[in-house]
């Protein structure tokens, strides 16, 4: 992106400049390429092109002048990308079509499509919430573009697409490192590999057989970051298929609903390279032993896990690794093994469903009621004194003594501690226990959405923080939000024990 | 340690590894020095048209990204990549002051750090129309389309 043009600065020399004119002309525009592009293909913001032709004669000038920013459009602005093939010159290019955007609208940009399929010069191409595929049109662009594309990535409305014999021939792709496709049942007759992909997503590949799946992958050896989604029903891979694969770069790893190959991969791949994981429903495993977690995995994200059947889920922790501690819903009942899991004798958990992360790390550790059955105050005590530094405890309505020690075990102690609900009740309430100031030194204590709060429980509050203060320890911050038993009075007296002290939404004149 | 002199005739002083996270600097500090010439690290390095304000607020962004690796990410600029929490707030802190530290960081040579402001600017103009462009940066319309 080299700017023909001269220092500005020295053409305005004498004038008061807005701060934006000071910028040299090869900032701005890497400003405007920003701004037009945004964080996503689908986000771009086309029309903006024209409004900084309107701006002044310099922003004018350089986005007339500057082809690389006329090098992504949008296919369903015909008139658009008449400007775009002209002011990009020969640069390469980038397309985008939205189904989403309407059957009428799509079908303009396929039409568009069609006109300049025989344009050698694509880039990337990004067809989003395809309600039909033209294949012949894609073949055709595609054809014309074979050295070029580096990323194609197509979305096709689930169900829409009966047939799709659109096929990429991958031996000649050298040039793609991007390939997204989802929607599509994917019975691809021919496994393809492309060898210097770096990103592979496949979102429902129902009719494509894992061993297939394991035949492409074995040909990727540049992969660094690989999607399999929703894929429920795919066949598993044949007992064949237990070799190991190398995928030596990869990066990032998520198996999310694609239970076969879930259980089998974090096995039989090697990626030393993956830090990041994704799992989800392990049903398919009886054996613990099929599931090893890799070692150097600093990251692990999953969801309800059923490896171990037939028996109340219980408790379970993962020792993943010195960084990462997992702890999951899982039946450590009939485990067999020691390690990663360690059997938790735990009772049931609660029964809502939890299909975020659930993952317990050393240095930021979230325990919700989610994760915690019946709890008990001295299990705070001892709890609270055992958590690294920035713990953040939250919403803890009542999780079991034996399983949180479990999980904290060997971890110091905390100088934040937030409770709400019923949580900021038992807090108050350990606080007033034997000898809590020397145990618990905490510096910020958050109260909040605790109506059933009692002065009883706030007075005990408040008895801790005068504690701290008269031993010299004061408490740094305390926030008391939207909770019972606080009166206008507490004010004074609170002021006095804490440096910083917010109350809100706890009585009418809340400060 | 490197001492680096504003164009405000501030010298602040700083650890070696915040300082070379600057490519300007970093070329300085590996090009031959004559002994002649007088102590290095009491020349100290001119930067004649970054301010101690500036200069202060890049050598903050310095700090917090000194374990980052040089690696080939460094250099090269991904359109898409999301930002970072801390560094959002860095740089939204104070709105005119990201166009004077892209600036500086384009001058110093820290290529991650004008991209961010970059971004941050692109924010600022995104979605809005001539006449908004004009008003939001003071910029005079020196014509009719």
């Amino acid at each position: 992106m080299e700017p023909p043009y001269e220092s500005h600065n020295s053409a305005v020399e004498g004038k008061k400049l807005a701060h934006i004119q000071t910028l040299p002309t090869e900032l701005l525009i890497r400003i405007f390429c920003f701004a037009i592009w945004s964080n996503s293909p689908w986000d771009s913001d086309i029309p903006f092109l024209g409004s900084i032709t309107r701006v002044c004669h310099r922003w004018k000038d350089i986005a007339w002048d500057v082809p690389a920013l006329w090098t992504k459009f949008d296919l369903s602005d015909v008139r658009a990308t008449e400007f775009m093939l002209e002011y990009s010159k020969d640069l390469r290019i980038v397309l985008c079509a939205n189904g989403g955007n309407g059957e009428v609208v799509f079908a303009a940009a396929m039409h568009v499509l069609q006109t300049i399929s025989d344009v050698a010069r694509v880039e990337a191409l990004y067809l989003r919430a395809v309600p039909r595929v033209a294949t012949r049109i894609l073949s055709s662009m595609v054809a014309a573009n074979v050295r070029n594309i580096e990323t194609l990535m197509i979305s096709v409305v689930r169900g829409s697409v009966r047939h799709w014999d659109f096929e990429l021939p991958s031996i000649m792709f050298s040039s793609i490192r991007m390939y997204h496709v989802s929607g599509l049942e994917f019975s691809s007759t021919e496994p393809f590999s492309f060898h210097n992909l770096e990103e592979l997503s496949i979102e429902g590949r129902h009719l494509c057989a894992s061993s297939k799946l394991c035949d492409m992958l074995s040909h990727m050896s540049n992969l660094q970051r690989l999607y399999l989604r929703n894929a429920a029903n795919a066949p598993p891979p044949p007992q064949r298929y237990r070799s190991h694969i190398s995928l030596p770069n990869l990066r990032i790893l998520d198996v999310v609903d694609d239970i076969r190959v879930c259980d089998y991969i974090s096995a039989a791949v090697q990626m030393p390279c993956t830090a990041s994981a994704a799992y989800s429903f392990h049903i398919s495993a009886n054996r613990a032993t099929d599931l090893q977690y890799p070692a150097h995995f600093s990251s692990i994200v999953t969801s309800v896990d059923d490896r171990f059947k037939n028996a109340p889920r219980k408790y379970c922790t993962l020792k993943i690794s010195d960084e990462c501690i997992l702890l999951q819903w899982y039946d450590a009942s009939q485990a067999e093994v020691d390690w990663p899991m360690k059997k938790v004798d735990a009772p049931i958990a609660s029964v809502s469903m939890y299909d975020g992360a659930v993952s317990f790390w050393k240095s930021v550790l979230w325990i919700t009621p989610d994760f915690c059955g019946a709890f008990d105050l001295l299990t705070i005590n001892e709890l609270i004194l055992e958590c690294p530094d920035d713990t953040a405890f939250d919403d803890v309505a009542s999780p079991t003594k034996d399983s949180l020690l479990t999980i904290l075990q060997a971890l110091p102690a905390i100088p934040l501690v937030r409770a709400s609900g019923f949580y900021a009740r038992i807090l108050c309430t350990v606080l007033g226990s034997e000898s809590p100031v020397e145990r618990l030194p905490f510096n910020h204590i958050h109260l909040t959405h605790s109506p059933l709060l009692t002065r009883s429980d706030l007075l005990i509050f408040q008895k801790y923080l005068l504690d701290r203060s008269t031993q010299g320890r004061r408490v740094d911050r305390v926030f008391i939000r939207r909770c019972g038993g606080v009166q206008p009075t507490d004010v004074r007296v609170l002021r006095h024990a804490a440096s910083e002290l917010r109350i809100v939404d706890c009585f009418e004149d809340s400060d | 340690m490197v001492v680096l002199i504003t164009s405000d005739d501030e010298r602040i002083v700083v650890e070696d590894d915040i300082a070379k996270r600057s490519g300007l600097i970093r070329d300085l500090l590996a090009a031959p020095w004559d002994p002649k010439d007088g102590d290095r690290e009491y020349m100290g390095i001119e930067l004649p048209i970054v301010s101690s304000d500036v200069l202060k607020k890049i050598l903050e962004y310095c700090e917090h990204h000194k374990e980052e690796p040089f690696d080939d990410t460094y250099e090269s600029e991904d359109m898409f990549a999301d930002i970072d929490e801390w560094d959002l707030n860095f740089i939204t802190a104070d709105p005119h002051m990201a166009f004077e530290i892209v600036l500086a960081a384009n001058y110093l040579e820290i290529p991650p750090l004008v991209s961010l402001g970059s971004k941050a600017v692109a924010n600022m103009m995104r979605g809005k129309d001539a006449e908004e462009i004009c008003d939001m940066f003071n910029i005079e319309k020196d014509f009719e389309p």
